[in-house]
């Protein structure tokens, strides 16, 4: 600790002592001022010592010559040309990673060109093609051969909008049933209608005749893959309202079941 | 000897600083000076540290009206730095040079006699320069100028400082600073005598 402040003291001193010493190198002390300093230099060694550098530096600073020549030579030595060993090392290492780069964007293209959706997400598979009805005629849509190059983010846009529109194809199977009625005489439905068309998120009115006599009613969700996505059971009354907003965008289909038979089914696309 | 019409460009275009003749002195005599520096315990930075005071020597040398030479332009200036590199050698660590270098023409073409360019003065000078362009370049303008004995005032237009009071402030801060650079190397202690 004494040996601290012993240094900072020093410190203060030595700071203090630069200004006499500038102006002593300087001629600008008064003759007692000069006097009382020179006495000052030659007790103190330390002092004589920081006198004698400063000196050395104006010499140095004075040397103007010099110092431009080193300034120059210091210039030429940070010059490019001087480590063209270094440099032509590095532009051999930077041309083949350029090389390599190009060879894999080359390879991927390749690869991209026959296989556009290769780059999909790891968790998107690929859904299967699946035939689809227009009118009576079966359409096949088959995304997976194409021939346009595809660049990854529209790669992935593409995949996208195919899960998207996967969700909208029809499950065959089901599309035949639509508008058939069972037990007709004995349950009529008023609502909704067969094929119906909604925004995602609506709600579904199911309207029918009272029929006593029916109990044991169920109201099946089901997507168009064919998985059941929920079963409710209606209550006793007229009508039930199905709110869709869980169901998400896409085609769904509903079976109304009385007694564990299909008495109605019918299809909602929410858009 | 006269001098060939090469070395004559040299030496006339390092009279006036010029940077052709610099770089040519470095691209054509650095790899000789590296070689013996590097074979006689000496590395790259030795290499360079040596090349700079040579080319001061060379510098100071050529200045001098009466300066001929009696070799080439390439011995002359190997001689200067070898000479250097020896008297650093011994000081450093008292080892005796051994006499295995090539010597390409008459050693005898350099002495280092005037004291101005003895080699234990030209390192305390190359690490003071060093120093000193390492300093902002406002302190290096300030201070070149102010030991050029141009007034405060004028200074403090030429550089665009506030006043005479402030340049004369700043003027002591940079040296200042340069002092402390100085005496925080521990390079420099050697050359900072308690007599």
């Amino acid at each position: 600790m004494i040996q601290i402040v012993n240094n900072l003291l020093n410190m203060i001193e030595i700071l203090k002592m630069a200004e006499w010493i500038d102006r002593y190198n300087e001629g600008d002390l008064s003759t007692i001022e000069h006097r009382q300093f020179s006495e000052m230099i030659s007790r103190h060694p330390v002092l004589r010592a920081e006198v004698k550098l400063d000196q050395e530096i104006i010499r140095m600073i004075e040397d103007e010559d010099v110092l431009e020549l080193v300034q120059k030579l210091e210039k030429i030595r940070k010059s490019p040309e001087k480590s063209m060993h270094g440099y032509s090392f590095l532009m051999l290492a930077a041309s083949i990673l350029a090389l390599t780069t190009i060879g894999l964007f080359t390879l991927l293209f390749i690869h991209t060109r026959d296989e556009p959706y290769s780059m999909m997400a790891r968790d998107e598979k690929p859904v299967p093609a699946r035939p689809v009805s227009s009118g009576k005629t079966l359409l096949y849509l088959d995304l997976s051969k194409t021939t346009k190059r595809i660049s990854p983010p529209a790669c992935r846009e593409m995949a996208k909008n195919r899960q998207l529109i996967a969700r909208y194809q029809p499950l065959p199977e089901l599309e035949l049933l639509i508008g058939s009625s069972i037990r007709a005489d004995a349950f009529h439905l008023f609502s909704p209608k067969p094929r119906l068309s909604l925004p995602g998120g609506s709600t579904i009115l199911f309207q029918w005749d009272p029929v006593p006599e029916i109990s044991n009613c169920s109201l099946e969700i089901i997507d168009n893959t064919g998985k059941v996505l929920s079963t409710i059971f209606l209550p006793n009354g007229d009508r039930f309202v199905l709110d869709t907003d869980y169901l998400g965008k896409g085609l769904i289909y509903w079976k109304l079941i009385m007694d564990e038979e299909i008495i109605s089914l019918g299809s909602v696309t929410l858009m | 000897m006269a001098l060939n019409s090469s070395d004559d460009t040299i030496i006339k275009g390092l009279r006036e600083k010029e940077s052709s003749s610099i770089k040519i002195l470095y691209k054509e005599y650095f790899p000789l000076i590296r070689s013996i520096v590097q074979r006689n315990s000496g590395n790259f930075q030795d290499a360079e540290d040596v090349f700079q005071d040579g080319l001061i020597v060379l510098f100071r040398r050529v200045q001098v009206p009466s300066f001929t030479l009696q070799c080439s332009l390439k011995t002359y200036f190997y001689a200067v730095c070898k000479n250097i590199w020896l008297q650093r050698l011994e000081r450093k660590y008292r080892l005796l040079y051994q006499a295995d270098l090539e010597v390409h023409e008459d050693m005898e073409a350099y002495s280092a006699d005037s004291n101005n360019l003895k080699e234990k003065n030209l390192e305390k000078m190359r690490l003071y320069q060093h120093h000193f362009l390492s300093l902002p370049q406002d302190c290096q303008s300030l201070l070149t100028l102010f030991f050029r004995k141009i007034p405060l005032k004028e200074i403090s237009v030429i550089l665009g400082l506030k006043d005479e009071a402030y340049t004369k402030t700043r003027k002591y801060l940079c040296k200042n600073m340069l002092r402390r650079k100085i005496f925080n190397d521990p390079n420099c202690q050697q050359f900072i005598e308690y007599d």
